[in-house]
Order: structure tokens, then sequence, then C-alpha cells
């Protein structure tokens, strides 16, 4: 079920991970970033127990983008923190990077989510005491990294999506989509070969909301990282290698998309 | 580490005045004053009472069950024992004293003005008169004594035994030669500050003592000790229990007149006073203590509250990868550096608070209530190390242990719901 990435120009950057293998080259087997077999979710309500996510069966590759759709309370939350081991399944496996996590500890599955995922929420969430540079090196941090490369790195980003002079403003002296700019960036400093993204133009305006998205397509697909984007936005969902719709728990592939 | 730099940046938010750091800190920071202040006040009457005991009775005391006179040369021996800086020989009985047509019944010390001031420090509370002028035909009194009988340097007071009154009243009836009492001039006014020592001592010679008291010439029915280091008083009281002479001196006290020797440290002589202000101490130190934990629990509530508005950076924080032990650490670090800056500024607050602590009685009209009770003139002040590290340890263990419940709360936290928060 794995697909390839549709943009077919990956740019070389910094990010040296997941580069394309060289046509000459025979292709090594790919290990897919996320791989998620039969998950299951319910929730203890005074009714009894409601099924949010039914039998999710998923794969996705290196640099690969795929978005999820639904309505309102279809669990697309939930399956993104299934995804990204914040909340446990009742009962299927997931792996990350061909690595099984479900069933993992606490710590261990943090320890693996600070290297290997990156999210971006709709509501920015950028630790409201520290600058935007600190916000970005906070998850450097956190990941254990060497601050001095880190800092280098998050500068040339902020740089990159137009946030150099802002990067001592703390997130109250930034506006919305300059706040999910320095939350972007902060998704991407570990390089993660994944980004959950969930609903991260929910808070923006028409305009800033497409600069967003296309800055985090740009991003990702110049990293070569793989997303997984939660939206309402079928404009931009549209734009996904792989759309699936979540109907009552149950995930489907909405068409074959573009490329 | 990240997980302290995060700390400091909640505690004090860069341009924002820290409402929660300045609030629980000075709240830890009055616990601690009043604590350290109760604790050092406490102690400084403990220790001023001591020291005026020992100042009154030396370190060590020698005397008889039944007051029976022991040789004079005993004492010698015991001044040269070791670790003994002075030995002492005095009589204390109970005079009837009379001046300006008043009376006073007090205790009487015959002391030997030769040593006695290496043992008790007369000459320094002698506020009036010259030490040199104290002889057999003098007297010195405590400031009270002689405000009561309204004498002065120079007046003459009449003093008797109540034994040689009741004795004279018998020899009277019998038509015998009664015992004339004895008249002294007032040599000297003592000033110790302490009421109960201006209130009661007066000082004769020991040889006017003996002839007040009929002691046998060369003896004296108790000796006190002053030692080089009173820290080691238990240690001089077992050499002399062990020493040969003290041993013999012993048996012929008990052999001719049926006496024990008694050998006493400073702190026997007035146990259950001594007993009562470290009880007094202790109470407070609970009272004080229970004080410090409601103040802890509180801090440990608006840490909570502090924790609660947290939940989406603790969410935040799992989705990027931390840890729940460095959630934690956030946390109680936080409450950590609540605790040692608290325990800092109470430390200062306490010592301020000390340092004018006699302009603060004074303030509140408390000084003759001071005098009156407590028998001071000024407020004492000795400073114990330990209290300054008890309340360093309960503070400091106190507010992280309170400040570790909302951090395992935080920490234990399902990510996903803290994600939630954060997804609202």
């Amino acid at each position: 079920m794995s697909l390839s990435r549709t943009d077919p120009k990956p740019m070389k950057t910094s990010f040296a991970h997941n580069a394309e293998p060289s046509p000459a080259a025979p292709s090594p087997p790919q290990i897919p970033v996320l791989s998620a077999v039969g998950l299951a979710k319910s929730f203890r309500t005074p009714r009894g127990m409601l099924p949010v996510i039914a039998d999710v069966t998923l794969s996705v590759g290196a640099g690969e983008f795929a978005s999820i759709r639904g309505g309102s309370g279809a669990g697309k939350t939930t399956l993104l923190q299934i995804l990204g081991g914040l909340d446990r399944p009742d009962a299927g496996e997931l792996y990350w990077g061909g690595e099984l996590v479900s069933g993992r500890g606490n710590a261990f599955l943090a320890v693996r989510r600070a290297t290997r995922i990156g999210f971006v929420f709709q509501a920015y969430h950028l630790v409201p005491e520290l600058s935007a540079l600190e916000n970005i090196l906070l998850a450097a941090r956190i990941a254990g990294r060497d601050t001095g490369s880190a800092k280098a790195e998050a500068l040339g980003l902020l740089d990159r999506v137009g946030l150099a002079e802002r990067a001592t403003h703390l997130p109250g002296q930034l506006s919305g989509g300059e706040c999910q700019r320095v939350a972007l960036v902060r998704a991407l400093i570990n390089r993660p070969p994944l980004i959950l993204a969930d609903e991260p133009t929910g808070n923006l305006d028409e305009r800033t909301g497409e600069e967003i998205m296309s800055l985090l397509l740009d991003l990702t697909r110049t990293a070569s990282v793989a997303l997984v984007l939660v939206t309402h936005n079928a404009d931009f969902a549209s734009r996904a290698g792989r759309r699936f719709i979540l109907r009552g728990g149950v995930l489907t592939l909405a068409d074959a998309g573009k490329g | 580490m990240w997980s302290f730099l995060l700390a400091r940046k909640q505690l004090f938010p860069p341009g924002k005045f820290p409402v929660f750091a300045f609030v629980s800190i000075l709240g830890v920071a009055l616990g601690v004053t009043a604590l350290l202040v109760v604790q050092t006040v406490m102690n400084s009457f403990g220790e001023e009472h001591r020291r005026r005991i020992r100042d009154a009775n030396g370190d060590v005391l020698v005397l008889t069950r039944h007051n029976s006179p022991v040789p004079v040369s005993f004492a010698a021996a015991l001044a040269k024992m070791r670790g003994v800086l002075a030995a002492a020989p005095y009589a204390e009985d109970g005079i009837v004293v009379m001046g300006n047509d008043r009376f006073d019944l007090n205790l009487v010390r015959g002391i030997d003005p030769a040593v006695e001031d290496n043992v008790t420090p007369v000459k320094k509370y002698l506020a009036t008169g010259k030490w040199e002028d104290f002889d057999d035909e003098r007297i010195i009194l405590g400031a009270g004594v002689a405000h009561r009988l309204g004498v002065r340097i120079g007046d003459i007071v009449t003093v008797q035994s109540p034994k040689k009154i009741l004795a004279a009243l018998e020899a009277h009836e019998d038509g015998k030669r009664v015992s004339q009492p004895k008249d002294l001039e007032v040599c000297g006014i003592l000033e110790t500050g302490f009421r109960l020592a201006d209130e009661k001592t007066m000082l004769v010679t020991l040889r006017t003592a003996r002839d007040l008291f009929d002691i046998p010439d060369g003896t004296a029915p108790r000796i006190h000790i002053k030692l080089r280091d009173h820290q080691q008083t238990e240690a001089c009281v077992r050499d002399i229990m062990g020493a040969k002479f003290a041993i013999e001196q012993a048996r012929q006290i008990q052999e001719e007149r049926g006496d024990e020797l008694l050998v006493h440290p400073w702190y026997m002589v007035n146990r259950v006073f001594l007993e009562s202000v470290d009880m007094e101490k202790q109470m407070l130190f609970f009272l004080m203590f229970i004080i410090t934990l409601v103040a802890s629990f509180s801090i440990g509530s608006t840490m909570f509250s502090h924790v609660v508005r947290r939940t989406r950076e603790i969410g935040l924080l799992s989705a990027l990868g931390a840890r729940p032990v460095q959630i934690l650490r956030i946390f109680v670090g936080q409450g950590l550096f609540i605790g040692v800056a608290g325990y800092g500024l109470g430390v200062v607050f306490a010592l301020l608070i000390l340092h004018f602590r006699q302009e603060i009685v004074s303030l509140l009209g408390a000084q003759e209530r001071l005098s009156m009770q407590y028998l001071f003139s000024r407020v004492p002040l000795h400073y114990a190390g330990s209290d300054f590290v008890k309340a360093a340890a309960l503070t400091i263990i106190l507010i992280t242990l309170v400040s570790l419940f909302p951090a395992l709360w935080a920490a234990r936290r399902k990510p996903s719901e803290a994600m939630r928060d954060v997804a609202q």
C-alpha cells in the first residue's frame, strides 16, 4: 500500500535522509515510516463503549503525503494521536520505521517520538515564555541534540519561512500565521521522517492558511519528510498523494490522488 | 538542562511580573521567618537562662545533702583538677534583712572575695560600688532588694538568720544572753538584667556567713566550680566522682556526719526549669511545624493550579518527546527553587527582625511584660546553627514534597488527555 510522493522534484537540503536513490542503483526494500495494522479504539461512555476507530490499517512510506478527512467527531484527532503514540489503541499494532511501538511504555514512546515524529497543531501551541527560536530549540533539546548545531539550523529554517528577524520575539508578539510558521520549523528541527499535522490551518484565515499549507508542503517535500495531514479543507486534502476518509471509525482510500 | 530552563522561564516569564513565583516565594519566606524568629527567640531565652544559671552557680556544684560543711581545702583540691578553671567555697541560707525600717526575707550567699569572681562574674554585674570595698563588715545587694529596702551605697542594713532569731526568742524567755543581729554597710548594687537574680541576691563574705549560720571555720557547705569548657561538664562530674580525694572526702562526711556528698552539673541544679524551657521551645517548634505544613499545602495547592494551567504545555512536551521524568523535573525543580529562594528570603527577613528585636518590643509596648514575665531587661539573642539547618531542611523538603504531587500528576498524565486539552 506504499505509494511514492506525488511531487517529482524533491530538493537537496541539509535534511539528508530520505534522499531519492540514484535511478541506476537498485532500490533497497523501503521500510514504511509509519505502519498501522488493525488499529481499534473505543471510549467508555455512560451508554456503553463507543467505537471511534475500527480496524484501521495504514502504511506511509518515506517522503509520502497522505491526507485524512472526516466530519467532526469522526475520530481524526484520536487516530492521529494513536499514530503519534500519544494514545494507545485497544487493538492493533503500530510500527514506526519498522519498529513495533504499540504496547511500549510512555518513556520509550517519548524518546522515539522526539526524533521520529514532528507534530503540527491547529492552535500552534508554542510555549508563551519562550521566544520563537527558543521554542524551536526546545524540541531539539528534548531530542538531546547539540544546541549549537540546532541553533544554526533553526535560524536557517526561520530564515526560510521569513521569520529570521523575529527569532527573539515571544509568541505573543507574533501573528497567528507567524506562530504556525514557527511551529512548522519546530516540527522539522529534529529532521523526523514523519510529520503529523492536525488541522494546521484551522485557526488561520484563507490567505494565511494557504501560505502555511504551501510552506508545510514545501518544507516536507524539500526535506523528503512524510506528511499525514488531518484537515477539513478539501482543497488541501486533494493535494495529497493518497487521500483517506474517516467515516464511522473506518478509514477508506478516497481515490488514487494526483500522480 | 532544558527542563530547568523551562522551569525558570515559567517562574520568571520575560516581560511579565512573576506573580506565581513572587507569591509562592513570599509565602515560603514568611513561614521561614516565623519559624526562625520563634526558634531563635526561644533558643535565645533558653541560652540566656542557661548562661545566667552558670553565671550564678558555676558549671559544677559540689554540696552535701543536709548542708554539712566540707573543708575549704577540698575546694583547693578540686581547683587543681584537669579542665577546672577555678573552684570557690560558699555558703547559702535564708536571712532576714532590715533597712529603713523595711524587712525582707531572702537568701544570702557567703562568698570568698579572693576567688569568687573566678567562678561567678560578680564584678561584671556590679553596677554601683567598688568590689575592693567588699569585706566582712559590708554587703552587696541585688538592685531589686536595694529598691525594696530603699537603701543605697553607704547605708546600713541589719541582718540575722531566722534560726538565730528563733534561738534569741527562746534565750530571751529563758533570760539567757542572745546573739545580736549584724549591721552591714551596703557597698555595692548588683544589676544582672535577670530580674529573678536582682530581686533575690545578697552577698556577704564567707566569714560573715559563718558567723550568721554557725559554720565552722575553714569550712563551707558548698563549692562551685568553673570549667575551662562548660561543654565538658559531664566529664568533669565523672572525674570528680572518680577522684580518690573526693571519694575519701565523701567517706569522711558519711562517717562523721552521716551525710552524703553530691556532685551536680549546672543543668541539674535547675533541671525542672531548664526542661520546661526546652519543652516550650519544642512545643513552639511543633506548632510552627504545623503552621509551616499548612502553608506548604497552600503552596502545593497554588502549585497544582499552576500545573493544571500548564496542561497544554505538558501535552505539547509529551508530543515533542519529553519523557515523564523530564516533565516531573520541571515542576519539582520549580518547587525546589521556590523552597530554596523562599528559605533564603525568610532568613533575610528573620535576621532583620531579630536585629531590630528591641525596637519591635518597644514599639509593641511589651518591654515591661518582658521584664516582669521573662525576667529580662533586653531580648537576648543567641543564634543556633541547628535552628537554621532544621528550618532549611523542613522548608525545602516540605515544599519539594508538596510540589511533587502536582508534578507526578503532570508526569503521569496520559499524553492523549493533555493533547485533547491542546486540541481544544
